[in-house]
C-alpha cells in the first residue's frame, strides 16, 4: 500500500517538476545507483538515498533520519525551496553542513523487521558477505550483497547504507529445557536445592502515570502462568523493578501492585522483587526512604508492604542465600535498591558481597550505565571490588547481554522500547557448575536463540 | 515551491494508504460521504473532558485515565505490533482535540530544527487529519516538541505556513540525544484547537485521522501507525 502510494505520488512530483530536478531522479540520470527499482519512488524523489557525496550530483550525502539522503546544501540558509528546510545536518563523511530537507516526512521508512532471519541478515539489511539484490559498486570493489566499503544492502530499497550496530532481531529457538526437576525448599531467606534454577522477570507497569486500567494484566499473567507450567518448573523467581507507574500521592501504587502480585500468584514458588525507580517517585533519579530526598511515598510504601511484607523484609535492599542439597555448592542473591540508596545500603552491600560464596548474584533494577539513579555507581564501585556472577538488571523495557556479566531483562509487560517480545528468563545450572540463561518468550514458550547464553560461576563466558 | 497533488501529496500518503487499506473509501466520495461509510470498527468514541487539561506533558488529569479514547498499539508495515510500542489516547473539550501520544523508546534523537522544520529527521509522531470539508492537516512534533504543521484541500498546494495552534508538550523519561545510556519513553501532550481543524466546538463529527510515530535508532527507522475515525461524544459527561 505505501509503495502504491508512493508511486502515484512520484508521478505528481515529476510531473510537477522539482526545482532541484538535477538531483531528485526525475527524468534525469538521478544519483549513482544506490536507487534501484522498486524503491518507493517518492520517497526516492525527494530523498535519494546516497552511500557517498558522489552520489548526489552537488548535493551532499546527509545522515538522516537513521539512513543517507542526497540534499542541496543551503550555506546562506535561504537557498531552499518552499517546501523545504535549511537544517543542520552530519553528512556521511561526518562533517557539519547545512541542507534543504523536506518539511515533510516524504523520506520513505522500510518495513518492519522480520523477526526469523539468519544470522547475517538484520531485518531487511543483508551483509557484504551474502548475495542480495543491491547494486551500487560501480568502480568501486563489490562485495556479495552488491554494495562496497562494507556497507549493507537493505533488500526493502534495493540500496546500500550504514551496517546495523545492533541487530534487535529474535532467532527462535527451540522451546526452553530446564533438564530434570529440581527438589528443595526455598523460603523467604533462601533454602536448598538439588540445582540451582530460577526465573527473572522484570519491569511491568502501564504506559502512562495511574493508568490501573491498563495495566498488563494479560502479560505479566501469562508470564508466571508459562513459569508455573515448565516442566522443570523454577523454585523462585526474582524480578528486577518497576511493577506500577503511578503519582506519589493517590492509591494507584498500591493497586497496581496488587495486581501485579494477583498475577504473580499464578505461579507457586518463591518471589523476590527488587526495587525500581517507580517505586520511589517514578523518577530515574529519585532517592526514597527515611531522611532521603524524597522521603516516604506512597509507591514506596505500597512496595514494601505487598511485595517484600510476603517475606518478611523490612528494607528495600536485602539478601537471600541458596545452597546445593549436598553442599556443592553456595549462592546468595543481593537486592540492591539504587534509589533507596544510602551509606547504610552501602556499608551494607559491601558487607554481603565481601562473604565467599560460589555464584553471587547481584539484582539492581538500572543498568550501570544509568548512572542518575543515586545508587548506580556507588554500588558498581563496591561490585568491582567483589566476584560476582552476574548483575540482573532492568529498566530498558526489552532483553540484552552484552558482553561483561550485566544481563538486562526488563520486558515483563511495560511498553516495549525494542524489537523483542514480552517473556522472562531462566537461570539453569549444569552439571559443569557453569549457567545457561534463556530467554522466553511469553506468548509462543520458544527462546531466544541470539540471547542464549552460559556463564562459569565467576561469570567469565563458556560454551 | 509547494507540489499540489491533493490526495496524492507525500502528506496525505500515511492517511489515506492506510484508511484505504481499511477499506475506507477516500478518492471517490465527498468527504461526508467517506465519512458515512466507515466501518464503526475504526472508529474511536472520544470522550469530552470532565475538566480542565493542563498540555504539561504529564497527561495526569482525571479524564486521562477513567476513559479516554485508547488506540492500543501501533501497528506496523506487516500488520504486526510496532516496535517500539506506540499508542495514543484522545480526549476534548469546547476548545480543542487533545492527544496523549505515547513513544517507548531507548535511544530519544530529535531532530535539530526549527517550527515547521523536517521533525521527521529525528523521532516523531505525525497527526494527520481531515476536516469536514475534506482539507487536510498534518501536524508532526518530536521529543524536543518542536511542531511542523501543514495544510492542504484537495488538488491545492500545500500550505507550510499553515499555522494549527496546536500546543505541545514533552514528557521526556531518558536523555534526549545521549546515544551512551538507555532511555525509556517520551510522551508528547498536544493540543490541536478545533477551529484550525475546521471544527465547530460542539458539532457531531467524525473526523477521518492517522497517528504515525518513526523511531529513529542506530539501524535505520521503524514506523507505527494507527488510522480510523475520532467521533466526538457531545453526549458524554462534562
Amino acid at each position: 500500500m505505501r509503495a502504491h502510494s508512493f508511486a502515484f505520488v512520484f508521478a505528481l512530483v515529476c510531473s510537477a517538476g522539482l526545482a532541484a530536478a538535477a538531483w531528485t531522479g526525475c527524468g534525469t540520470e538521478g544519483p549513482a545507483a544506490v536507487a534501484e527499482a522498486g524503491a518507493p519512488e517518492a520517497g526516492v524523489a525527494a530523498c535519494p538515498p546516497c552511500v557517498t557525496d558522489d552520489d548526489c550530483r552537488g548535493g551532499v550525502c546527509a545522515q538522516v533520519g537513521g539512513d543517507s539522503y542526497c540534499a542541496p546544501t543551503c550555506p546562506a540558509g535561504n537557498e531552499c525551496t518552499d517546501d523545504r528546510a535549511c537544517s543542520p545536518v552530519t553528512t556521511v563523511n561526518g562533517a557539519q553542513a547545512s541542507v534543504c530537507l523536506p518539511r515533510a516526512d516524504v523520506c520513505s521508512a522500510p518495513p518492519a523487521q522480520d523477526a526469523s532471519v539468519p544470522i547475517d541478515v538484520c531485518g531487511t539489511l543483508v551483509g557484504p558477505n551474502k548475495a542480495a539484490s543491491c547494486s551500487s559498486c560501480g568502480a568501486n570493489p563489490c562485495q556479495t550483497n552488491g554494495c562496497y566499503g562494507g556497507w549493507w544492502c537493505n533488500t526493502a530499497t534495493n540500496r546500500c547504507q550504514a551496517p546495523p550496530a545492533t541487530c534487535d532481531d529474535v532467532d527462535a529457538g527451540p522451546p526452553f529445557d530446564g533438564g530434570g526437576p529440581v527438589t528443595g525448599t526455598i523460603g523467604p531467606n533462601g533454602g536448598t536445592l538439588s540445582r540451582l534454577l530460577f526465573g527473572i522477570v522484570g519491569d511491568t507497569r502501564p504506559a502512562n502515570p495511574n493508568d490501573t486500567g491498563a495495566y498488563p494484566v494479560a502479560i505479566i499473567d501469562a508470564i508466571y502462568t508459562r513459569l508455573q507450567g515448565l516442566a522443570a518448573r523454577p523454585p523462585f523467581v526474582v524480578s528486577s523493578g518497576d511493577y506500577n507507574f503511578a503519582s506519589t500521592g493517590n492509591g494507584e501504587a498500591a493497586a497496581q501492585i496488587g495486581l501485579y502480585m494477583n498475577a504473580r500468584a499464578k505461579y507457586a514458588g518463591a518471589f523476590f522483587p527488587a526495587m525500581g525507580n517507580h517505586e520511589c517517585t517514578g523518577a530515574t533519579a529519585s532517592n526514597c526512604g527515611p531522611g532521603s530526598a524524597n522521603g516516604i511515598t506512597n509507591n514506596y510504601t505500597a512496595f514494601l508492604g505487598q511485595m517484600l511484607g510476603p517475606i518478611g523484609k523490612t528494607l528495600p535492599y536485602y539478601q537471600i542465600d541458596v545452597a546445593a542439597q549436598d553442599a556443592s555448592w553456595t549462592s546468595k542473591f543481593v537486592f540492591v535498591a539504587p534509589n533507596a540508596w544510602s551509606d547504610t545500603q552501602a556499608a551494607w552491600l559491601e558487607t554481603a558481597l565481601s562473604a565467599a560464596t560460589t555464584y553471587t548474584f547481584v539484582i539492581r533494577h538500572e543498568p550501570a550505565d544509568t548512572t542518575q539513579a543515586p545508587g548506580v555507581a556507588p554500588s558498581e564501585a563496591i561490585m568491582a571490588r567483589h566476584p560476582y556472577t552476574l548483575a540482573i538488571v532492568g529498566h530498558t523495557h526489552s532483553y540484552y547481554h552484552f558482553s561483561g556479566r550485566e544481563v538486562l531483562v526488563g520486558n515483563g509487560g511495560a511498553p516495549l522500547t525494542g524489537s523483542k517480545n514480552y517473556g522472562f528468563a531462566v537461570v539453569s545450572q549444569r552439571p559443569d557448575r557453569a549457567l545457561t540463561i534463556d530467554m522466553i518468550d511469553y506468548a509462543s514458550g520458544l527462546t531466544d536463540s541470539k540471547f542464549h547464553f552460559a556463564v562459569k560461576p565467576d561469570g567469565s563466558p563458556t560454551l | 515551491m509547494t507540489v499540489g497533488g491533493g490526495w496524492g501529496h507525500p502528506l496525505a500518503i500515511g492517511l489515506v494508504g492506510a484508511l484505504t487499506m481499511f477499506g475506507i473509501g477516500f478518492r471517490h466520495a465527498s468527504p461526508r460521504a467517506r465519512v458515512a461509510s466507515a466501518a464503526p470498527a475504526d472508529e474511536l468514541l472520544v470522550p469530552h473532558t470532565r475538566g480542565p487539561i493542563t498540555v504539561d506533558g504529564e497527561a495526569d488529569e482525571p479524564d486521562w485515565t477513567r476513559a479516554p479514547a485508547r488506540t492500543g498499539a501501533f501497528v506496523g508495515a506487516d500488520g504486526r505490533a510496532a516496535r517500539p510500542v506506540s499508542e495514543a489516547r484522545v480526549l476534548w473539550d469546547d476548545a480543542n482535540l487533545y492527544l496523549s501520544l505515547y513513544a517507548a523508546d531507548e535511544d530519544i534523537r530529535a531532530a535539530k530544527v526549527a517550527a515547521d522544520g523536517p521533525v521527521w529527521a529525528g523521532d516523531a509522531f505525525t497527526v494527520e487529519v481531515v476536516s469536514p470539508d475534506g482539507t487536510m492537516h498534518s501536524i508532526a512534533v518530536g521529543p524536543s516538541g518542536i511542531i511542523s504543521d501543514a495544510a492542504w484541500a484537495p488538488g491545492r498546494a500545500v500550505d507550510h505556513r499553515w499555522q494549527s495552534g496546536a500546543k505541545a508538550a514533552i514528557d521526556l523519561d531518558g536523555t534526549l540525544d545521549d546515544p551512551r545510556d538507555r532511555d525509556e519513553e517520551w510522551v508528547v501532550e498536544l493540543a490541536i484547537p478545533f477551529p484550525a481543524l475546521g471544527v465547530a466546538p460542539g458539532a457531531e463529527v467524525r473526523l477521518p485521522i492517522a497517528l504515525r510515530r518513526c523511531d529513529v535508532h542506530e539501524g535505520g527507522r521503524r514506523c507505527g501507525t494507527w488510522t480510523g475515525h475520532l467521533r466526538l461524544a457531545t453526549g458524554s459527561p462534562r
